[in-house]
């Protein structure tokens, strides 16, 4: 299997009024084809920022510098504006937190989809519609023939997050960076979320870089994590090595203020001294 | 707190000088606020007729020239400027003061309270505005002080709107619902926990109404409803010169100018008030 | 250990205009019939999912909600109706964390401003004394007498939580409603802040209604552990008993979405999870509420509604399948 991604030294500043904030601070990220990648961190960690500077969206005051950035082969800063767009619209695709952002209030979850679809395949609305209807049902919502009529309001947070999902898979890509998918949503919720990327992931061959503080979430999807503190990769390793022998102290230190649910005493929960964290945050 | 302040500072101060209009702005509403209150102190005489010195044209003896019964014109201005400003700030301080009282009850009571008053808001903002002024001014006793309470008391309306937005919205909000669970008085959770929030909405539109007022003075005195003789204000003398507009045409343009002059200068520290209050908000 | 609060076939509706025009109200049915008991000292954890009528349940309990019907019994006695000056006098006994602690604190006011006024609920304190309790109260949850000078927009997510607890602490609660305190908080800081309220419940004795939707959490911190659907309660029952022998479908499947790290904890996405979507509280099921998620439905479910019974010592669960 090959290389789908590989980021070396990927440093992004932020400029606020003339001084500039460093937020992600010389990270490698690699990844291989077929896999599922976790990044976790706490808030302010980096982790969200680094996978936007790979998407080249970062908000206008933010500046990302790197060694070299391969996708899938390809050097992305030698990629024009338009080619960027373009890789982003079909092989790189992104899903946020709040589905409502990503949604136009103002239009039909059908003519969403249809957009989309049109903007990829040359085929008539009939036969957009068609395909949309498909798209929904793929990604488990019922009666889809009266959902794509209805507007994002009408939906459920989380059938809002399967909306976004199925316009995410309407270009086949490569590549799908989720960005805390499941974490405005309640539990069944969320494990249903997860159920389809992970059946998503293993039928349609779409690789997932999942950004999340959950590192339950992280266990029951992730291959690799990768774990992030203030601007830097701390540790990177396979599930099992993060989550049962993790090396640094703040990876030990965040698995340990989780609490245990084994049964019998709970002992008290390790408090992380992370104050540079929320020094930085104040 | 302290960085925002800064910061704040430091943006305001950024657009301020930026905005040479705003410079200048400031300058002229300083120059004549000074001399509205220093003017009994200087040498001018703005009711002394002279009869054998009528219309004349300026000179260095009458700066801005005489009126139709001799009056030095430069004194009228004055004077009427004086009139004008204390009517503009007067006249702003009773809307105000009624428009955020009202706002609050409707916003912080609701219920039948917010319904009552804000039907009376409707209906007296749905009736021409000038017309009602025009009929209530001619019932009262004419002068300076009845203008100003016509004019507050008609202005009231869009403050209390914005005040009851915006405490319907802070309603809402735990730190405010907590105070009501501790049992402070309401008179309080206003007076503490709301006026600060409502605050900076208020500087905005006051200062937008000083303008306000002070362009309703202008035009009801135009009309001849306003300000009566011997008083002057720069809608009145912008009155009597009409009669004189083919041969001194600059007894209408210089308290026209002044009126425009003023009334841009107030809506542009608004803004920069703005700016300062709501540094997301504007741009 | 004697009771502190009994709650009696407690409602709360809310009346809401679903229509524009429409002439006709609804009612949600936020809170519907529930019954429980709290006792001294221990912590009872309110789980469920949004619009399951949590919060809305405990703040109806400190009377920060006026209840549509039922019962609130507090150490004694009948708080349902009382008001003005009692209700005053109650709500010294109880306070109340907020989840949000951004929107908890008047960002206008200095931390000492803020605590000064629930101090000053207490009576008439000079200004030294006030200094004095807000500096110890301040050390008690870990912040420095010099944060008393500070606007709340100074502080991080997780000290803005410490000046609620302290500011609730002000005046020597009894009773402290937690509602979703640490939900908006990163791990790391959950972990400060549930040891903190620990900490504070064994010194001063506290009586928690700890609200949350992270199980690990709640059975982490809770004594007893109360589980709510769409305004109902579906299970109640100790803690490990509730976590560990979940008797309702709903509290399996709740249970069985929880992602865990431990090996045998992992969220396994290749089993069958529950299908479907929390209805809307407009729109409430007949008979059982859960009826159109639950595997186990059957004919009974769909029109008769299932009460709380004991299916053994303090375990109570509302399901026809348990009995």
């Amino acid at each position: 299997m090959g290389n789908l991604i590989s980021i070396k030294n990927l440093q992004v500043d932020f400029k606020q009024d003339k001084d500039s904030v460093k937020v992600v601070n010389g990270i490698d990220i690699s990844m291989d084809k077929g896999e599922v990648l976790a990044i976790v961190g706490e808030s302010g960690s980096g982790k969200s920022v680094s996978m936007k500077a790979l998407m080249d969206i970062l908000p206008e005051n933010g500046k990302a510098y790197t060694d070299e950035m391969l996708f899938d082969g390809r050097e992305l800063k030698n990629l024009t504006t338009k080619e960027k767009r373009l890789l982003r619209g079909n092989e790189i695709a992104m899903i946020f937190q709040d589905p409502m952002t990503a949604l136009n209030p103002l239009k039909t979850v059908g003519a969403h989809l249809v957009e989309v679809i049109k903007r990829h395949h040359k085929i008539s609305t009939k036969e957009a519609k068609d395909e949309a209807i498909e798209m929904l049902k793929k990604v488990g919502i019922p009666s889809p023939e009266k959902r794509l009529k209805q507007y994002p309001h009408e939906f459920s947070g989380g059938m809002r997050q399967r909306v976004l999902i199925a316009m995410a898979l309407c270009s086949k890509p490569k590549l799908l960076i989720a960005d805390e998918p499941t974490t405005a949503l309640d539990v069944t919720i969320q494990a249903q979320i997860l159920k389809l990327l992970k059946s998503l992931h293993e039928t349609e061959g779409m690789d997932i870089i999942l950004i999340t503080h959950d590192l339950g979430v992280v266990a029951s999807i992730a291959d690799r994590i990768a774990v992030m503190n203030s601007g830097e990769i701390v540790e990177v390793g396979t599930k099992e090595e993060i989550l049962y022998s993790p090396k640094h102290a703040y990876t030990k230190a965040l698995l340990k203020a989780i609490p245990k649910c084994q049964k019998g005493e709970r002992e008290r929960l390790i408090q992380v001294d992370n104050t540079y964290v929320e020094l930085a945050r104040a | 707190m302290k960085n925002d302040k800064k910061r704040r500072n430091k943006m305001t101060r950024a657009a301020f000088l930026k905005d040479k209009l705003a410079i200048l702005a400031a300058i002229f509403l300083i120059f004549i606020i000074v001399i509205s209150i220093i003017a009994p102190l200087l040498p001018l005489e703005a009711t002394k007729t002279d009869v054998l010195h009528i219309l004349e044209v300026p000179s260095k003896g009458h700066w801005f020239g005489t009126d139709e019964i001799g009056r030095d014109y430069f004194a009228r201005v004055v004077y009427g400027g004086r009139v004008s400003i204390t009517v503009g700030i007067l006249a702003m301080l009773m809307s105000t003061v009624l428009g955020v009282s009202i706002g609050m009850l409707a916003g912080f009571l609701g219920g039948v309270v917010d319904f009552t008053l804000m039907r009376i808001v409707d209906v007296i903002q749905s009736i021409p505005w000038l017309i009602l002024v025009t009929v209530v001014s001619i019932f009262f006793k004419k002068g300076l002080l009845s203008i100003i309470v016509v004019i507050g008391f008609f202005s009231w309306m869009e403050i209390a709107r914005l005040v009851r937005a915006e405490v319907m919205s802070l309603k809402e909000r735990e730190y405010i619902q907590y105070a009501s669970f501790l049992g402070i008085d309401t008179v309080k959770i206003i007076l503490r926990h709301l006026m600060p929030a409502v605050m900076p909405t208020i500087i905005v539109s006051a200062t937008s109404g000083i303008a306000d007022a002070i362009m309703t003075e202008s035009a009801l005195s135009f009309l001849g409803i306003g300000i009566q003789e011997p008083l002057s204000s720069w809608g009145k003398l912008l009155q009597a010169a009409q009669s004189n507009l083919q041969n001194s045409i600059y007894m209408a343009l210089i308290p026209g100018l002044l009126i425009v002059f003023t009334i841009f200068s107030f809506n542009k520290l608004g803004n920069l008030l703005r700016i300062y209050l709501e540094p997301s908000r504007a741009s | 250990m004697s009771t502190l609060i009994e709650i009696k076939n407690l409602s709360k509706h809310f009346a809401v205009n679903r229509k524009l025009f429409g002439a006709k109200k609804e009612t949600v049915k936020a809170v519907d019939d529930i019954s429980f008991k709290i006792e001294k000292g221990e912590t009872f954890g309110l789980v469920g999912e949004s619009g399951c009528g949590k919060s809305t349940l405990g703040r109806t309990i400190i009377r920060m909600l006026e209840p549509t019907e039922g019962q609130i019994i507090y150490d004694g006695t009948d708080i349902t109706n009382i008001k003005g000056k009692e209700l005053k006098n109650i709500h010294k006994r109880m306070q109340i964390i907020f989840q949000d602690p951004y929107s908890a604190l008047d960002p206008h006011m200095t931390v000492k401003e803020i605590m000064s006024e629930n101090i000053s609920m207490l009576g008439k304190k000079t200004e030294e004394e006030q200094e004095e309790i807000i500096v110890s109260l301040l050390n008690k949850v870990g912040l420095t007498a010099s944060d008393m000078y500070k606007y709340p927009n100074e502080f991080s997510g997780g000290q803005r939580q410490r000046i609620g607890i302290a500011r609730a602490l002000a005046v020597n609660p009894e009773f402290i409603l937690c509602d979703e305190p640490i939900s908006a908080l990163d791990v790391s800081i959950q972990a400060q802040v549930v040891n903190l309220l620990s900490d504070l419940q064994n010194e001063f004795g506290l009586t928690y209604l700890f609200i949350a939707h992270d199980l690990n959490m709640v059975r982490h911190i809770s004594d007893k552990i109360g589980v709510m659907y769409l305004g109902k309660m579906v299970e109640i029952g100790d803690s490990d008993e509730v976590y560990f022998n979940p008797k309702h479908p709903y509290t399996k499947a709740l249970l069985e979405s929880v992602p865990g790290i431990e090996p045998e904890n992992i969220l396994d996405l290749d089993r069958d999870i529950i299908d479907g979507d929390i209805p809307s509280p407009l729109d409430i099921p007949r008979g059982c509420r859960f009826h159109t998620r639950c595997p186990y439905a059957t004919e009974r479910c769909k029109t008769e509604q299932p009460e709380l019974y004991d299916y053994k010592d303090n375990h109570k669960v509302a399901c026809f399948n348990c009995l």
